[in-house]
């Protein structure tokens, strides 16, 4: 598998929430992060503010779903870690799919039953 | 085994401890209970009646807030009907969405006109939906395998229906939901 050698870092986190404006009022009221949905996807980015550890984003979620973080694995070749993925025994949840802004990214369910993104960024 | 019959079956061995010779037979007669039943209750091949529980904690000498919690374990759902019913629930949300939500048909019908702009901005513009909405029902229609975001490609309709109508896409949907066998009753 491509990148098979190649460090898998978490390079961002997700949080998925049935209320995201909630959820983005409560984070950057208490830590004062900041989030921009200024993009084609309406995403709303989390800048933390600082270089130390990773920055986040939030994801509407449908109501009747509990709110939960996912983490978001960088990797070079996304199809292929989602089909490795699969052979370990995780669930494709989405399929891999590319952004409007070219990111690239597929959701998976891990045989525990956490649900992680794989994902590669555009650029 | 049941923590109740758990807590049964320390109590036997207990006695048994103190007397070898004290027998299943005796111990369910001291309980009030039937020794066939206790035996399948030790062997897990039955639960304690929750009716029972309070009336053994008394004859065991629990104290009352320790028989509420083997009596709230008790009618607590088990594992796997907890699990069915989570599935149950998950599947009856997500067969409404696809059943009441109309952004579903409307993402698709606008991907087939010629001035589609692949944003979920454009398209909640268009629907006159919240953009969190559409990003539901895209994510919805990805996983269900009915749109495709490919690299380097427009989005695909991969619904297969030459004809879209609000009716086709909810039969279609509903048996891709059944398809994925998110717990969908039979």
């Amino acid at each position: 598998m491509k990148g098979e050698n190649v460090p898998h870092p978490v390079t961002k986190f997700q949080i998925v929430s049935a209320q995201p404006d909630v959820t983005a009022a409560f984070y950057t009221g208490l830590f004062g992060w900041r989030t921009d949905a200024d993009n084609p996807m309406g995403y709303r980015e989390i800048h933390t503010g600082s270089d130390a550890g990773i920055q986040g984003g939030i994801w509407p979620a449908p109501a009747h779903a509990s709110a939960f973080v996912q983490l978001f694995i960088q990797s070079d070749d996304v199809e292929a870690t989602a089909r490795k993925a699969q052979e370990l025994g995780a669930r494709l949840i989405v399929p891999p799919t590319a952004l409007p802004e070219g990111d690239r990214m597929a959701v998976l369910v891990d045989p525990a039953g956490m649900a992680f993104a794989i994902w590669r960024p555009r650029g | 085994m049941w923590p109740f019959a758990e807590r049964l079956r320390q109590e036997f061995e207990a006695r048994k401890d103190k007397n070898p010779r004290y027998s299943l037979r005796a111990f369910a007669a001291f309980l009030g209970a039937d020794h066939a039943t206790l035996a399948q209750i030790f062997r897990g091949i039955r639960r304690v009646p929750v009716a029972n529980i309070q009336a053994w904690a008394l004859r065991l000498g629990l104290v009352t807030e320790e028989a509420q919690v083997y009596l709230a374990a008790a009618r607590a759902p088990d594992n796997l009907a907890r699990a069915r019913q989570h599935r149950l629930r998950l599947w009856s949300a997500e067969a409404l969405a696809v059943v009441t939500d109309r952004t579903h048909f409307e993402i698709l019908r606008l991907l087939r006109l010629p001035g589609f702009n692949p944003q979920s901005r454009w398209i909640a513009e268009q629907a006159g939906v919240p953009i969190d909405q559409v990003n539901i029902a895209l994510q919805r229609l990805l996983r269900l395998g009915l749109v495709a975001m490919r690299p380097g490609e427009p989005w695909r309709d991969l619904t297969g229906l030459a004809e879209l109508s609000v009716d086709s896409f909810r039969r279609l949907a509903l048996a891709r939901l059944r398809g994925m066998g998110v717990g969908l009753p039979k």
